[in-house]
């Protein structure tokens, strides 16, 4: 195309572009492409035969498969856990692999692990004496793995390599691709009691009956990812960010002292010799309860099983497909319950296992928690595909493994509990057991990018938590009309995004190097995602590129890439703009009206006519022919200007429309009396579409929203010109804080009395 | 002995570079002007290679349409059924398509208005404007989708997020298979002469409409891998891209209409008459006139009345991108063969009497002249005809056809700028056919890659149709822009609807690189082979930004990364000058320099007496009698004398001027230097140094010219060839100094 009348009216803002160059002397720099609607090419990576333009898996999109046979034993005595696993390593890769990388998280708890040293630690005045004692006088625990044997297939003894929580096995000869690996690892390690050492598994001891209640994971030697994207994912595990790993079929079986309850990954094989009769009729009984769980293990079972213990051992066998992970709980103090959930056509088993601790809370909550949260997550991206889901109670604990999850939530001694502990209990369930979406079966890569699968969970928790309120009103506590999430809503991570940027990463950061983990990663993407759900895109366009994306990933490895280009291809929404914005930057929303002046109009030429023919040596009636728009505190404004029928007496336009419009055409058209040249301000870095409400003389409303793009040629002020037939009393950016606008004083007109920050932080939350 | 003394000065200047970095300082990553663009540029791959070629597993889908179109001239409506035919030619699986309704940014609701500033910085308005803006019903000129369905006849689900819309497959469609469709729609066509629209009607003071008319039917959005599906919106700025395909298309409009269109006439014989037919195969044996098929004369009786009936004109098109058309009862029609390399094409032109005399006077030569030229510089034009309709105010191209403006005044007279303006935007529009009708790229993301492109060529033509022509694309042209203020310019790497002064941003920068990257940088035959090589392999198919700044360097052995980085990645400007200019002198007598200088390296001075030949400034630690020719210095003559005959032979005249002249470079931009050197007695000398000069420091460098006569001026870049911004610095002796504002005048 031709640019031709653009360029014309180009000229007169050239020009005046050029004038007010002749008062700098200095010539400016000139710059790189900074605009804020800039596409995210040198961002993101090139797409190729695995991973295509549009966010979806390509043609040459390969992963590795690993699958597991175990056979755990549980010393409960010495709380020791012994293993000898067979690995068999798919190479569905189109490379030569000639070493294989295999995860130890457990050496993080190893005497000589690194975590401790790269860990800023000052002298504190004040200490408690078990944390003093903890740090200065016990000898360190000793939890890493006891590796006794690496071995091939033939027994034959391989060579391998350990370097912190990494250990290579280096290969006799080359794997090539589409061979299977068969090899051997037999170790042990001491567990370690996970209420003293906040970690994500281990025991639980309860003094007054000498009992542990064990929650156990990352026990056994996995095998790390290889992929086109990282080749073999080694990243260290520093303890902070979690873990990448690959799918495969787990056949573990595990021995526990015989009065042991125990629920893990996978289906259960042997029920029958571990069940008692009864059981297993209240297991049939589950299966078809839809509404209320049913005891599987009551709590006075339980209770009388604390009392003694059993010299026996007794194996449980499980068989899981397709999974990531493998994690089990046991404990003679559980109390077990199930209930059936539809998803689909299929039915979903949703259990429940806790100490008699966990009471009345969990018999309660805990298995409609977890039903409740298949449907929500099922309806926002695809039905929940394996045949359970269990909740398991262990103090402090929420962390996630497939089908099986450890939640906190504990009522005090009497039985009674504060609406903290109880909503805090409910959002945990909901956000662990949404874990089975994001990561466990959308597989993303944890060590890397926190905000993957925590973000993403987050958000949809956010959904699934208000779900489970509409569903289970009785949830919530008198006075709640809605679920408090926590985490969510555009103002609860205001004061996040509006505190000191020393301590602010953006998104896209691996965890280890953030500061304020939670809102880093959990609370800012769950926030982004819902303002894009509700204020951007709209929920018909954000649901179903969420859906494309689930789909498209599902039992598969995506990158933070691939879900930003799914978004925007499934929905015709260009968002690099949002993603540069909220993910790659710690940039914030402030949003306000900067100034508001009110035209009238005239025929009569008004100063700027005059100056413009006087410059070009013209008569002002050089534009006779124009009509004027004269500002309310001008010169050129005359009180009569005020109360006038525009298409009567303005001249000039009363010609216009006598020659042009038809007695028919003259029904359709609108004459506005006021004039209104509103100049918004935008002090925050982020650019996001204006949200504004304008409430006129008569107390009617309108709101209009201008889409994020009206900041593209100006990233500081922006205009907009409203005609109306009706007085503007005021206006409010943002009425409904739904932007999560760190400062809300510049949003109105006029200016309402400020709040101070701390006011409006708190009246934000 | 020489020896000694070289690696001995060749220390000084290393020692000295090492002493002047004692002060221990933050570190910084390579910000170097030459390093090259690997941070830029995607990686290659398997569809884009490293050379700028398609890859060997380059792919683009193909798109089939059938349509049946009317055009109902009373309520100004256009209806259509298509018949869409897929092919999915890509290796991945698609769920979805998008299709692009370009003609819902004039719908009710569009989201233009949105996000357009609206200022009362300029609170004037003329009575239409006001009028549209402020008390008239908005148009509604969006698409009405009346149904979308599949080859069966069920309804397919589909989705509309403002001009994009989603057809949602209820099985994905795999590699390598095609998908039939249809869709039925209508919408009201705009009047482009209030709107300023890439197509719609104008009405003349007859009564009578003519219609240019594209972007009219729901158009397939282009999947690829470099985007995925390209479905950014239509906001009304940044214009298509789009898919090869075959179109075959029906177009009912009244009886009296001429109609031309994108393709070729299926069936002349039922809508021209036997008179028309014989003057078309007329024409295509006229190569210097057009020759006329409706007449001026025959145009205006045509005018005078309006058909009831209506008539059919059926086209065919292969591998084209897009389809419009022009219709009136008003048109002059006329052809003339071209020859391009032994294959006739025809020019053709379409307009209103109200475009002569200047439309029978200009178009279909101008046509048939960018035909020629553009086909020389890139590829034979493959369609077998170009037209050139008049449409006021519209400057728009489709494939084989455009509409473009220049109307002389009602009494037939016209300005030398309305003639050259027409003549400037028909060889552009046509222009266009080369980029992007064939070589695709992606208008909707990259306006210079067509706009830029094609306005470099059409000047190239233009200077072809009359070499005095104003371009308006020259280096020199560009200076303004340039040196404006830079919170007005975007670099030409940037989006079109964010980007200020689009115009000069992706017309008139990118043809003015490109012009001197030809005449100054690289030379014609380089560029010529370069930048062929790059139409060849991308015609017919979609190249990226990459794809042109790769085959560029690839076909010519010239690394160009500086180039591209400074004038398309960035804002910076070209300016270049002389800083200061010494004049040195010989003498035998050792120099204070000279002495300090052994004094740091325990040299004695004295050990090399009558060996040495020292340069000095005229100061006053020289006396002028220790001043000597070259010639009055025996060890040179001695060694020059003893050098061999055939050596002799090859000695020029001995210099004694020796001048160290510094440059300095105030402008971001790396260029070449070019320096014309005027001698006392008149002659003068222009020395080009690559912009590789600026390799090592990039704010100043210094050259040492020598020779036997002195320089009495040096004038930096004297035929304004590398847009240089501010020439106040160019002169050496400084001239007076203009003003900017002198000097923005006379660079226009």
């Amino acid at each position: 195309m031709k640019l031709f009348k653009i360029f014309l009216l180009l000229t007169v803002f050239i020009s005046t572009s050029i004038f007010s160059q002749e008062e700098q002397p200095e010539r400016q720099q000139g710059h790189l492409n900074n605009n804020k609607f800039k596409q995210l090419y040198e961002e993101f990576s090139t797409p190729n035969m695995f991973r295509t333009g549009s966010g979806a898996p390509g043609p040459a999109y390969y992963q590795q498969k690993a699958d597991y046979k175990m056979d755990i034993e549980l010393d409960d005595e010495n709380a020791r856990l012994y293993g000898n696993e067979t690995i068999t390593y798919t190479n569905n890769s189109p490379d030569e692999l000639r070493y294989l990388w295999i995860q130890l998280d457990q050496n993080m708890r190893a005497k000589d692990s690194k975590s401790p040293l790269i860990e800023d630690s000052n002298a504190s005045a004040v200490v408690k004496p078990d944390v003093f004692t903890s740090t200065f006088m016990k000898d360190p625990f000793d939890g890493g793995f006891n590796i006794e044997e690496v071995k091939d297939a033939n027994g034959k003894d391989l060579e391998y390599l350990i370097n912190q929580t990494m250990m290579r096995v280096n290969l006799p000869k080359p794997l090539k691709t589409g061979q299977k690996y068969t090899f051997k690892i037999k170790w042990w390690y001491n567990i370690n009691d996970h209420v003293n050492g906040r970690g994500r598994s281990g025991y639980e001891y309860f003094a007054e009956d000498d009992n542990r209640a064990y929650v156990i994971a990352q026990f056994f030697p996995r095998m790390a990812v290889y992929n086109d994207v990282e080749g073999w994912q080694n990243s260290q595990f520093w303890g902070r960010d979690e873990f990448a790993l690959n799918f495969g079929d787990y056949e573990v079986n595990i021995t526990v002292p015989a009065d042991h309850i125990l629920d893990a990954t996978g289906k259960l094989m042997n029920r029958e010799e571990v069940f008692t009769k009864t059981m297993m009729q209240r297991y049939e009984k589950a299966k078809k309860s839809y509404d209320e769980p049913i005891m599987i293990v009551t709590q006075a079972e339980a209770e009388a099983a604390e009392k003694s213990k059993s010299k026996d051992t007794k194996t449980w066998k499980l068989y899981a497909e397709n999974v990531r992970d493998f994690a089990f709980c046991t404990s003679r103090r559980f109390i077990w319950d199930m209930m059936a959930v539809k998803i689909g056509d299929r039915d979903v088993m949703a259990v429940s296992l806790y100490p008699k601790e966990g009471n009345p809370l969990w018999e309660d909550w805990s298995t409609k928690a977890v039903a409740s949260t298949l449907k929500s997550y099922s309806r926002m991206t695809f039905d929940y595909p394996y045949h359970k889901a269990i909740s398991v109670h262990a103090k402090n604990q929420g962390m996630e493994y497939p089908m099986i999850c450890w939640n906190h939530g504990r009522p005090k001694k009497d039985g009674t509990y504060s609406d903290k502990v109880k909503y805090g209990m409910m959002s945990v369930i909901i956000h662990e057991v949404g874990h089975n979406f994001f990561p466990m079966i959308i597989n993303s890569d944890e060590r890397q990018w926190t905000w993957m699968d925590e973000g993403l969970n987050t958000f949809v928790q956010y959904v699934a938590e208000q779900d489970f309120a509409a569903w289970y009103p009785d949830a919530l506590s008198p006075g709640d009309e809605k679920y408090p999430s926590k985490r969510g809503p555009a103002t609860k991570i205001v004061p996040y995004m509006g505190g000191d940027q020393t301590y602010i990463a953006p998104i896209m950061t691996k965890g280890l190097n953030t500061h304020q983990f939670g809102n880093n990663a959990y609370g800012k993407p769950a926030a982004a995602l819902n303002i894009l759900r509700e204020t951007v895109m709209g929920p018909e366009l954000f649901d179903f590129a969420l859906r494309e994306y689930s789909r498209r990933w599902m039992f598969k490895h995506p990158t933070p890439e691939d879900f930003f280009r799914t978004m925007e291809d499934a929905s015709a929404f260009d968002l690099d703009w949002f993603w540069r914005g909220w993910f790659y930057t710690t940039d914030y929303v402030d949003i306000g009206v900067k100034n508001v002046s009110k035209f009238y109009v005239t025929a009569e030429p008004n100063a700027l006519a005059k100056k413009l023919a006087a410059q070009r040596s013209r008569e002002a009636s050089y534009y006779k022919d124009y009509v004027f728009l004269v500002d309310e505190n001008s010169e050129d404004f005359k009180p009569e200007l005020k109360d006038q029928d525009i298409t009567q007496t303005v001249e000039t336009l009363k010609d216009y429309l006598d020659t042009n419009f038809s007695d028919e055409e003259r029904k359709d058209i609108q004459v506005p009396k006021y004039f209104y040249n509103i100049t918004f301000e935008k002090p925050g870095g982020l650019v996001m579409p204006i949200i504004v409400e304008y409430t006129f003389e008569d107390g009617s409303t309108k709101t209009e929203t201008y889409p994020a793009e009206v900041w593209r040629h100006n990233h500081q002020e922006v205009s907009k010109v409203l005609a109306s037939n009706k007085e503007i009393k005021s206006i409010k950016v943002d009425p409904n804080l739904e932007t999560a606008d760190v400062d809300t004083y510049n949003n109105s007109w006029p200016r309402e009395i400020k709040q101070s920050r701390f006011d409006q932080f708190k009246s934000n939350n | 002995m020489k020896n000694f003394i070289k690696s001995l000065l060749i220390f000084f200047l290393i020692a000295s570079y090492g002493y002047s970095q004692n002060q221990p300082s933050v570190g910084h990553t390579d910000q170097n002007k030459f390093r090259q663009m690997k941070d830029l540029l995607p990686t290659p791959n398997n569809q884009h290679t490293a050379s700028g070629a398609p890859g060997y597993e380059y792919t683009q889908q193909k798109v089939d349409y059938v349509m049946n179109i009317r055009l109902d001239e009373n309520s100004n409506r256009i209806y259509g059924q298509e018949e869409i035919t897929y092919k999915n030619n890509s290796k991945h699986h698609l769920e979805y398509l998008w299709l692009q309704l370009d003609q819902n940014k004039r719908a009710a609701n569009s989201k233009t208005p949105d996000i357009t500033s609206e200022v009362f910085d300029t609170p004037m308005n003329d009575p239409m404007f006001f009028t549209n803006n402020n008390i008239k019903k908005p148009f509604d000129g969006g698409f009405n989708i009346e149904y979308v369905k599949n080859a069966d006849g069920n309804p397919l689900s589909y989705s509309i997020n403002q001009t994009m819309m989603r057809i949602n497959l209820v099985k994905p469609i795999p590699p390598g298979d095609s998908f039939e469709f249809n869709i039925k729609w209508w919408y009201n066509i705009n009047n482009h002469v209030e709107d300023d629209g890439r197509s719609g009607y104008e009405t003349f003071d007859d009564g009578n409409n003519s219609y240019a008319i594209a972007q009219f039917f729901p158009r397939l959005a282009v999947y690829n891998n470099v985007e995925g599906w390209q479905n950014m919106q239509f906001w009304g700025t940044s214009e298509f891209a789009l898919e090869f395909g075959d179109y075959d298309v029906k177009i009912t409009v009244p009886k009296d209409h001429i109609v031309e269109a994108t393709g070729k006439l299926q069936n002349e014989k039922e809508v021209l008459s036997n008179e028309q037919r014989k003057r078309i195969e007329l024409a295509k044996k006229s190569f210097t006139d057009p020759v006329f098929i409706v007449t001026e004369e025959e145009a205006r009786a045509n005018e005078m009345t309006t058909a009831i009936e209506t008539q059919t004109w059926h086209y065919r098109a292969k591998n084209v991108r897009d389809f419009a058309f022009a219709s009136s009862r008003k048109f002059i029609w006329e052809q003339m063969a071209v020859n391009i390399n032994g294959k006739t094409v025809m020019a053709v032109s379409l307009y209103p009497k109200e475009g002569n005399p200047l439309w029978e006077e200009h178009s279909t030569r101008v046509v048939a002249n960018t035909l020629e030229l553009y086909s020389s510089f890139t590829f034979d034009y493959p369609y077998h005809k170009a037209v050139s309709v008049h449409a006021a105010g519209m400057g728009m191209e489709y494939p084989m056809i455009c509409f473009n403006w220049g109307r002389p005044r009602p009494d037939g007279t016209y300005s030398e700028y309305t003639k050259n303006s027409m003549i400037n935007v028909i060889t552009h529009e046509i222009g266009h056919n080369f980029f992007p009708m064939i070589v695709n790229s992606d208008e909707r993301q990259w306006a210079w890659m067509d706009e830029g492109i094609n306005s470099f060529l059409e000047t190239l033509a233009e200077l072809d149709y009359d070499p005095n022509f104003d371009t308006g694309n020259l280096p020199k042209d560009i200076v303004r822009y340039m040196a404006g203020d830079q919170k007005f310019i975007s670099p030409i790497m940037s989006q079109g609807d964010y980007v200020h002064q689009l115009s000069p941003n992706a017309y008139t920068k990118p043809a003015a690189a490109l012009y001197m990257l030809r005449h100054t940088i690289m030379g014609p035959e380089l560029f010529d082979y370069a930048f062929k090589t790059y139409a060849k392999r991308w015609m017919f198919k979609h190249p990226t930004p990459a794809d042109f700044f790769r085959t560029m360097e690839d076909a010519s052995a010239m690394d160009l990364d500086w180039f591209w980085r400074g004038w398309f990645y960035t804002t910076d400007v070209c300016d270049i000058g002389v800083k200061d200019v010494k004049r040195f002198y010989l003498t035998n007598k050792p120099t204070k320099k000279a002495e300090e200088f052994s004094k740091n390296y325990n040299l004695n001075l004295d050990q090399y007496k009558d060996y040495l030949i020292f340069y000095t400034e005229m100061n006053d630690s020289i006396n002028k009698e220790d001043i000597k020719k070259a010639s009055d210095f025996e060890i040179l003559t001695y060694y020059l004398e003893t050098l061999p005959e055939e050596e002799k032979k090859q000695l020029g005249v001995i210099p004694n001027y020796f001048y160290q002249v510094t440059f300095e470079k105030p402008g971001g931009l790396v260029m070449p230097i070019i320096a014309k050197i005027t001698y006392e007695d008149g002659t003068t000398e222009t020395k080009k140094y690559p912009a590789q000069i600026w390799r090592y420091n990039e704010n100043e460098v210094s050259k040492v010219i020598k020779s036997d006569k002195a320089i009495v001026k040096i004038t930096i870049d004297p035929s304004q060839e590398t847009a240089d911004v501010d020439t106040s610095n160019n002169s050496w002796p400084r001239e007076i100094k203009q003003s900017k504002f002198e000097q923005f005048k006379s660079n226009d």
